[in-house]
């Protein structure tokens, strides 16, 4: 079936219109959304360990660190989003710029990775819960 | 999945970790960037900064993130060092990889309610540079009384950048009683500063350790707070408060802050200066422009884009004012000149019809009114700024070509003409042919109806001039641009060798120093001095001249003439 007659069917049974990928934008923001929830909460529980523990320099990761570990891209990345969703091509394209390095930076950084592999008994999954929500707001903005 | 280490952990979160350093990037000069510190020598600290910004840019930002977090709890001198003395850029660059969000970021906003709830100073000013706007903003919230806490603290602890942001907000909501919290606060300083020393020295006399050092501490933290405060006014000079700062003193209106804004204008980035020119246009003409000094003038006047944004503004104004600047009178009467020619397209050949322009204007025009003298000099900005009615100042011929230099660099599209403009000189001794024979009589300088300094074998006036210039070198200047040669002192233009042809004689070297010149053509000069003389020759009769050229010579290809015995020997003849 060509690709027009697939949007067709979805738009017409579903009632939601599909991204020229494939992947429904308002669906994958909402599975960010989700997935960035479930983060932040690992966070908090990572930073009341870190802030019980007693050490100095534990606490100061806590107080100021773990912050880090979205690299400065969330707070543009949220608002690229939240226009997008409100239809603007230009935040669309915003947020397309803006998806490889965030995810780029989660791949790579070692406090994400530090946050991962944690030894404070807390458990934590930032990338396998970050990136496949990247991945798919990635697919419905064509970055 | 393995479970990291606690150490590893922290390692992970350690702010900045030490960059190895590039191939491009040899350990000497990296080893001679650290000892710069050792020494406290900033002179050296900065050219090796720069040396290592033009190999690595990338490495110097990752070495500044890096001293930055290693030295920020330190006490000592290296945190100034690298916080203060890196290019704006670069501490920039590296303030976004200590902290990678802005104040938007909540997390970093954290940070700041933290320090803020803290007085940790340090912290609050790196959160400032790394992001001035946003802290800008975050300062509209903060109570007056918590600003000047921190303000003052900030100045104890030498922390500029808190100082001037807390000195920048507090201006904002009322100008004339911050300016005046400043000064007492300075006020305070120097008194405290004198009253710790004072106890100090008694403390030593007494033999009290403990109290001398800590008065002496004291000494010195007063004498940071004074310094901070003395700072504080041209530390607002930075691209986010200048605007900020000449708009509210502006809007205080009293004299003193008015006075204020006159000192420090000067100072403001370009951009700043069009927004307020801008929002203010007249009383920048009337109230900026027409009273600060000179210099400034001249410097703000320069700009092109300025001037143009002040005549976009207010018109009126601006045309009342511009009658009464010899630059402006003379920038108008160039440009209704050019408005004339068509445009070649070509931007060197623009830029070389300007200077044409320009030269044939300051030579015939009395915008910029300068004749020559040898031995007194005027500021060019006198020159091109007073809004005084001078009679004719006089300067030398290479003020005259500081003068031409920045009224032709300050023309509007002439970007880049420092590359092709350059001041020609001659680098021994130099004779005019006869004045009337240069040029057009009445054009230049130098007043060519003038009899000269130099005289024939039988003491009649030749008509030539004779430099001398600095000791026998360097003794007269002309502008190039373009292969053309621009002379304002014989009011000449033309090919470089046309020019030097066209005004020179011949060209001397000292055969006896200070009195006796060698030059082109067999021709030797004499000066009128009765210790190398014949005593029968009478004194040459120099005509009176407001240009300063007190002494005369003899011109001669026969020195024997003129020269006794020994002085004739002095010379190998």
């Amino acid at each position: 079936m060509a690709d027009t007659v697939k949007n067709g069917w979805v738009v017409r049974v579903l009632g939601v219109a599909l991204a020229e990928g494939g992947v429904d934008l308002k669906q994958a923001a909402e599975a960010w959304r989700a997935a960035s929830e479930a983060v932040d909460g690992q966070i908090a529980a990572l930073q009341a360990a870190l802030r019980q523990d007693g050490d100095e320099d534990l606490a100061e990761i806590a107080e100021f660190g773990l912050n880090a570990i979205t690299g400065g891209y969330k707070v543009r990345f949220m608002a690229a989003l939240m226009e997008a969703e409100g239809g603007s091509p230009k935040a669309r394209a915003t947020l397309a710029e803006i998806i490889p390095g965030f995810r780029q930076h989660l791949d790579s950084d070692e406090r994400v990775e530090a946050c991962d592999e944690n030894p404070f008994g807390v458990a934590m999954s930032v990338r396998a819960t970050l990136i496949p929500a990247l991945d798919r707001l990635a697919q419905a903005v064509g970055a | 999945m393995p479970k990291k280490t606690r150490d590893e952990f922290k390692q992970a979160f350690k702010t900045m970790k030490k960059p190895p350093r590039p191939k491009n990037v040899s350990g000497k000069i990296k080893d001679e960037l650290e000892q710069s510190i050792l020494d406290d020598n900033k002179q050296d600290f900065a050219s090796k900064i720069d040396e290592i910004n033009q190999l690595d840019p990338a490495y110097l930002v990752d070495l500044v993130a890096y001293k930055l977090g290693k030295h920020f709890e330190e006490e000592g001198n290296k945190l100034p060092f690298w916080h203060d003395r890196v290019p704006r850029n670069v501490l920039s660059a590296a303030m976004a990889k200590i902290i990678p969000g802005d104040l938007t970021d909540p997390g970093t906003k954290r940070m700041m309610n933290t320090s803020m709830l803290n007085d940790d100073v340090g912290r609050i000013g790196l959160l400032i540079d790394r992001d001035p706007q946003g802290a800008e903003s975050y300062l509209d919230n903060v109570f007056n009384d918590k600003l000047k806490s921190l303000l003052d603290l900030a100045a104890s602890e030498g922390v500029s950048s808190v100082v001037i942001a807390m000195a920048a907000q507090l201006y904002k909501r009322d100008p004339d009683a911050t300016m005046q919290f400043l000064l007492d606060a300075k006020d305070e300083a120097t008194h405290l500063k004198t009253d710790a020393l004072n106890k100090s020295t008694i403390a030593k006399n007494q033999g009290n350790d403990d109290t001398k050092d800590a008065e002496y501490k004291e000494f010195l933290r007063q004498t940071k707070r004074e310094g901070e405060f003395n700072g504080v006014f041209p530390g607002m000079l930075g691209p986010d408060f200048g605007k900020i700062t000449a708009k509210y003193l502006l809007k205080a209106n009293t004299d003193i802050s008015l006075e204020q804004l006159r000192k420090i204008i000067g100072n403001f980035n370009p951009a700043d200066l069009r927004d307020i020119a801008n929002d203010f246009p007249k009383r920048f003409i009337d109230e900026i422009l027409s009273e600060v000094d000179t210099g400034t003038r001249q410097k703000l006047l320069s700009d092109p884009a300025l001037r143009q944004a002040l005549q976009n503004a207010d018109k009126n104004a601006w045309d009342a004012f511009a009658r009464k600047v010899p630059m402006l009178r003379l920038f108008a009467e160039v440009e209704a000149r050019r408005q004339d020619d068509d445009d070649s397209g070509d931007v060197a050949t623009e830029q070389n019809h300007n200077v044409d322009a320009i030269f044939d204007r300051a030579m015939d025009g009395d915008d910029i009114k300068c004749a020559y003298v040898g031995t007194r000099t005027i500021m060019p900005s006198e020159i091109m700024a007073s809004m005084q009615d001078v009679d004719a100042p006089r300067t030398d011929c290479h003020n005259m070509l500081m003068v031409m230099t920045a009224t032709i660099r300050a023309y509007p599209g002439m970007e880049g003409i420092d590359l092709r403009m350059k001041w020609g000189h001659c680098p021994n001794m130099l004779m005019t042919k006869k004045l009337t024979d240069i040029g057009v009589t009445g054009r230049g300088m130098i007043d060519k109806t003038f009899s000269g300094n130099v005289f024939d074998d039988a003491g009649a006036a030749t008509g030539r001039i004779l430099f001398t210039g600095e000791n026998g070198v360097n003794s007269h200047s002309w502008l190039e641009v373009g292969g053309k040669a621009y002379d304002p002192v014989l009011g000449i233009s033309g090919t470089v060798d046309a020019v030097k042809d066209g005004s020179t004689f011949a060209t001397f070297d000292w055969a006896l120093e200070g009195l006796i010149g060698s030059g082109t053509g067999g021709w030797y000069f004499i000066k009128d001095d009765p210790s190398i003389l014949k005593p029968e020759k009478q004194r040459l009769p120099l005509a009176a001249n407001p240009m300063s050229f007190n002494t005369a010579y003899y011109l001669t290809q026969d020195p024997s003439q003129h020269l006794t015995p020994e002085a004739l020997q002095q010379i190998g003849l």
